[in-house]
């Protein structure tokens, strides 16, 4: 390398180093002068022709990347300063952004089945063109949904980008008639969904990641920040760092990489986070610390269904319990106290196996009205089979402690996936939602949907009924009831819980041999086995898309190269499907397709050319235009639409212009124009300067300023957030002599999920080449196994062979075992249990039975 | 040739000894330290997998709190592009 040239890059590496860092240009050591002539440097430009924004591809964070092109080949990576999520910074996966895009067994080429009989590998597949393979899946969606229309799904993603999701979306519920379309997101957030909506009326948090920097305490509830969420975690430690007075409870049910750097460490028995909430709240109760004004300002009290008991047969939703999960009525204060009185410390302490003394500091913590908590949560909170009650529970401490909406305080769910805020919660790819909050069982709801994507009033009564959510989708597959499945950015052969059931190996799983099964994917994987047609689909930068992330901000990343061989952007395969299955078809007196996606509906048809246009950014922002007007009613020329979106509330997600996103690197909602600028809200529900980040526009227009703690709840039923007594219920799997661990899987750092992408990248595969099995060393040495010994997992449903390990990040308490599931070879899910929350219907992956044999 | 810019948080008071074990590693080159614990650093190594390889390894190093990537260039990287055959399917 030409040493002019290794100046200028390592120059440019230390100035986006310093703007991340937070220092001035100025203030910094001036990198050395090039020492050649400055004609070769010229010649010898080190700079991409184009910077263009994106953001990562990876986690729920969302960080800002700037993506450097050069010769229509990306280059380079950046972290993007003017991202406000994260200031510049990445974490070190940052360096496999773009490697990602560069596997050798990137698909393609469509591939069509000829022998179902191997079904369950790639072999038996030919390649075909696209013309063959959307032929073949318009013809068979089209005859399932004819025969039967329940016999169609479509199993989306928060993967999937914000148009992609819209696009998929609204082909099956308004194109197709259809609510059996469900994300992988049910997986991961439905819980913290039906949480937000059953407290707030609302889905999405209150604060942000501001408050990170700002906080007293922090909380982490079944949440691995540090192997998970490192960016953020970065800032935790900061603050930390900042302030020796800084505390950090981690209630986990085993020890990790969080626990490490944790103040106070509450290790408990799974399931028993329940009663741990339900002991902090009767605390603040019988000590009389909760915040008495809040209560009397601003909160209801309400009781549930309760001893549901568990969705382990397929006919759980249908029962009395089942129908009746959700039903919930007002209690008076007095009696939410009485409910909640048997939670004591002694006795929480008993179940969980915590310190009682542990318990009270926590509490204490709660109590003291001086101090700033923030509460983090993932998946050990949402992948429960109480997910709802856990969120509910969480908000309850915050709510009754009036720690919420200000900056520094709140509860914080965070996201695991780029875009399951933006795309599956948000745009509503979910068997019962509409976009912004909007659900199919309401009636105005319907018709506000019917108003914006120009449908006859009524039309969308045929889907007042909710469709298949995730797992009854698969069991329905597994039975054969369901024939026609479309399944995008995710990998269902790996990742659903009970997997030899749907993978068609137990008896009441061959409807999935049977059925017709299309897999839109860059990698092969373990659901591509399992496709009929696999479809190769540009991924990340080589087309344009949004993501939204955990704190609510949308960002745009632009199409930075083009997808290798014939791989094609998933949203060109949606509407070519449309085009297909929508032909002859009427809605009202105009072409089904027209109103659709043609131009009498998002208008992103070239009718000339008989093609969905061809400019990725003038069909993203066609399509977002028309996804906006659900979140900004008032824009819309029909007046009897802003009246209605009033009415509902919608712009309480307001959204701004397209272009904004990318002139600001991102916004979070809702976003208001004020005195000419669109600004962001930081904190919601929470009166103050819009420019500061409060929610100044949303509480004026529809709640009162001046209210205690400057906060309105306005969306929220008589602008009253619930506090619901929800109480401890045992999991519907407990370790006996039989099985006598508890297994617990999920993520370690290196690999993101099912390891689709990063174990493509030889140095992370390198770094975690598989997955282990973390057990206590008491538990080995009984078992009389060794370090990386090999031990079967097995449980009442399958068994998994896997290495054990007694030094790995994770310490698990004797009884415990941790398997991660981002091994394809090491199909963890075929042990695990299928049980769902009755509410969120998200299942558990965090507490089944199994028994450890040394293989 | 790879170039990355990183920003390390250090602990307070263990900084130098931070910058002394960040030495020791190949195409490491500490340029600046900013409110006595960021530190801004360059690390210059053949490939994106070598520059992993050695950014793996400040997480062994007492002393820091935290490591963000910045900046890489992989322009001189064979690795990251479509392979001819990838293309050519």
């Amino acid at each position: 390398m030409e040493l002019t040239r290794r100046s200028l890059l390592k120059a440019a590496a230390i100035s986006s180093a310093m703007i991340a860092a937070g220092c001035s240009q100025k203030s910094t050591q001036e990198p050395k002068e090039p020492e050649r002539d400055p004609a070769d440097i010229e010649a010898q430009s080190i700079e991409p022709d184009e910077w263009k924004t994106s953001v990562c591809r990876y986690c729920g964070t969302g960080c800002g990347v700037l993506v450097g092109v050069k010769d229509e080949k990306v280059i380079a990576v950046k972290g993007d300063p003017d991202n406000r999520s994260s200031k510049g910074l990445n974490c070190i996966k940052g360096y496999y952004l773009g490697k990602i895009l560069f596997g050798k067994d990137r698909l393609t080429k469509p591939l069509i089945r000829e022998d179902n009989s191997k079904k369950g590998t790639m072999d038996g597949f030919r390649e075909a063109s696209w013309e063959e393979a959307l032929d073949l899946i318009a013809s068979k969606l089209k005859e399932a949904h004819e025969n039967d229309p329940n016999s169609i799904a479509f199993w989306g993603s928060g993967q999937q980008t914000i148009h992609e999701g819209y696009a998929s979306a609204k082909l099956w519920k308004a194109g197709l008639l259809n609510n059996n379309i469900d994300p992988n997101a049910r997986l991961c957030m439905a819980s913290a969904v039906a949480g937000f909506m059953s407290t707030f009326q609302s889905d999405e948090p209150m604060g942000c990641y501001d408050d990170l920097d700002k906080a007293d305490v922090f909380v982490t509830w079944g949440a691995n920040m540090a192997e998970m969420h490192p960016v953020l975690y970065s800032r935790l430690t900061a603050r930390k760092l900042s302030d020796p007075n800084v505390k950090h409870y981690d209630i986990t049910t085993y020890h990790t990489r969080t626990s490490e750097t944790a103040d106070k460490v509450m290790v408990f028995r799974p399931q028993t986070d329940l009663a741990i909430a339900n002991c902090i709240v009767n605390y603040l109760l019988e000590t009389e610390s909760y915040d008495k004004k809040f209560v009397d300002e601003h909160l209801q009290f309400k009781a549930g269904t309760e001893n549901l008991g568990h969705s382990l047969k397929d006919d759980y939703d249908q029962t009395e319990k089942g129908q009746k999960a959700d039903a919930n009525w007002n209690i008076s204060f007095d009696e939410f106290k009485e409910m909640v009185s048997t939670y004591t410390f002694e006795y929480v302490s008993e179940l969980s196996g915590v310190p009682a003394a542990d318990l009270e500091a926590l509490a204490k913590e709660f109590a003291n009205p001086n101090k700033k908590i923030m509460s983090t949560w993932t998946m050990g909170v949402n992948q429960h089979t109480r997910g709802t009650w856990m969120n509910n529970l969480i908000y309850d401490v915050h709510l009754l402690s009036g720690k919420i909406s200000e900056p520094g305080s709140g509860p914080f769910s965070l996201t695991g996936q780029p875009s399951a805020c933006g795309t599956a919660r948000e745009v509503g790819v979910f068997s019962h939602r509409l976009p912004a909050d909007l659900v199919v069982s309401n009636p105005e709801h319907r018709r506000f949907s019917e108003m914006i994507w120009n449908l006859p009033e009524g039309y969308l009564d045929a889907i007042e009924k909710p469709g298949l959510h995730t797992v009854a989708m698969f069991r329905e597959l597994g039975v054969g009831n369901v024939k026609f499945l479309w399944s995008m950015s995710n990998n269902w052969g790996q990742t659903m819980p009970k997997t030899n059931r749907y993978r068609g190996i137990d008896e009441d799983g061959k409807g999935v041999i049977d059925g017709f099964i299309v897999v839109s994917d860059v990698y092969p994987t373990r659901s591509t086995e399992m496709a009929n047609v696999v479809l190769p689909a540009a991924m990340w930068v080589e087309r344009e898309g949004m993501f939204g992330n955990a704190e609510r901000r949308n960002a745009i990343f632009e199409k930075c190269q083009e997808p290798p061989g014939e791989a094609k952007w998933d949203l060109w395969a949606i509407v070519q499907v449309a085009k297909r299955v929508l032909k002859g078809k009427k809605i009202g007196d105009k072409d089904a397709f027209d109103v659709i996606f043609g131009k009498e509906g998002t208008d992103i048809w070239d009718y000339e050319k008989n093609n969905l246009i061809e400019d990725h950014n003038d069909v993203c922002r066609r399509v977002f235009n028309e996804y906006r007007l659900f979140s900004a009613p008032h824009v819309h020329p029909n007046p009897k639409v802003q009246e209605l979106g009033f009415k509902l509330k919608t712009s309480a997600k307001e959204l701004a212009p397209y272009d904004e996103y990318l002139k600001q690197h991102g916004i979070r909602w809702p976003v208001r124009e004020v005195n000419g600028e669109w600004m962001e809200t930081k904190w919601r529900y929470a009166h103050g300067k819009q420019e500061d980040g409060f929610d100044q526009v949303g509480v004026e227009t529809f709640g009162t300023p001046g209210k205690y703690k400057n906060l309105d709840f306005y969306k929220s039923n008589d602008h009253r957030p619930t506090v619901f007594f929800r109480p401890f219920e045992d999991a519907p799997e407990i370790p006996d002599e039989k099985y006598p661990f508890w297994l617990c899987t999920g993520r370690v750092l290196e690999h993101w999920h099912s390891g689709t992408m990063t174990r493509r990248v030889p140095e992370l595969h390198r770094a975690v080449p598989e997955a282990l099995c973390e057990i206590h060393p008491d538990d080995a040495k009984a078992i009389g196994i060794q370090d990386m010994d090999w031990v079967i997992v097995k449980s009442r449903r399958g068994e998994t062979k896997v290495k054990a390990t007694t030094t790995g990040r994770g310490k698990p308490p004797k009884g415990y075992v941790f398997v991660p599931f981002f091994a394809e070879e090491t199909l963890i899910n075929d042990t695990t249990l299928d049980a769902y929350c009755p509410i969120s219907k998200q299942p558990d992956f965090k507490k089944s039975a199994v028994k450890i044999m040394k293989a | 040739m790879v170039i990355s810019g990183f920003m390390l948080i250090t602990v307070k008071g263990k900084t130098e000894t931070v910058i002394e074990q960040l030495h020791k590693l190949p195409g490491v080159e500490v340029h600046h330290i900013e409110q006595g614990v960021k530190l801004i650093l360059t690390l210059e190594a053949p490939s994106v997998d070598e520059s992993y390889r050695v950014g793996e390894k400040f997480k062994e190093i007492d002393g820091i709190v935290s490591i963000c990537l910045a900046y890489t260039n992989f322009e001189d990287d064979e690795a990251m592009q479509h392979q001819e055959s990838v293309i050519k399917q």
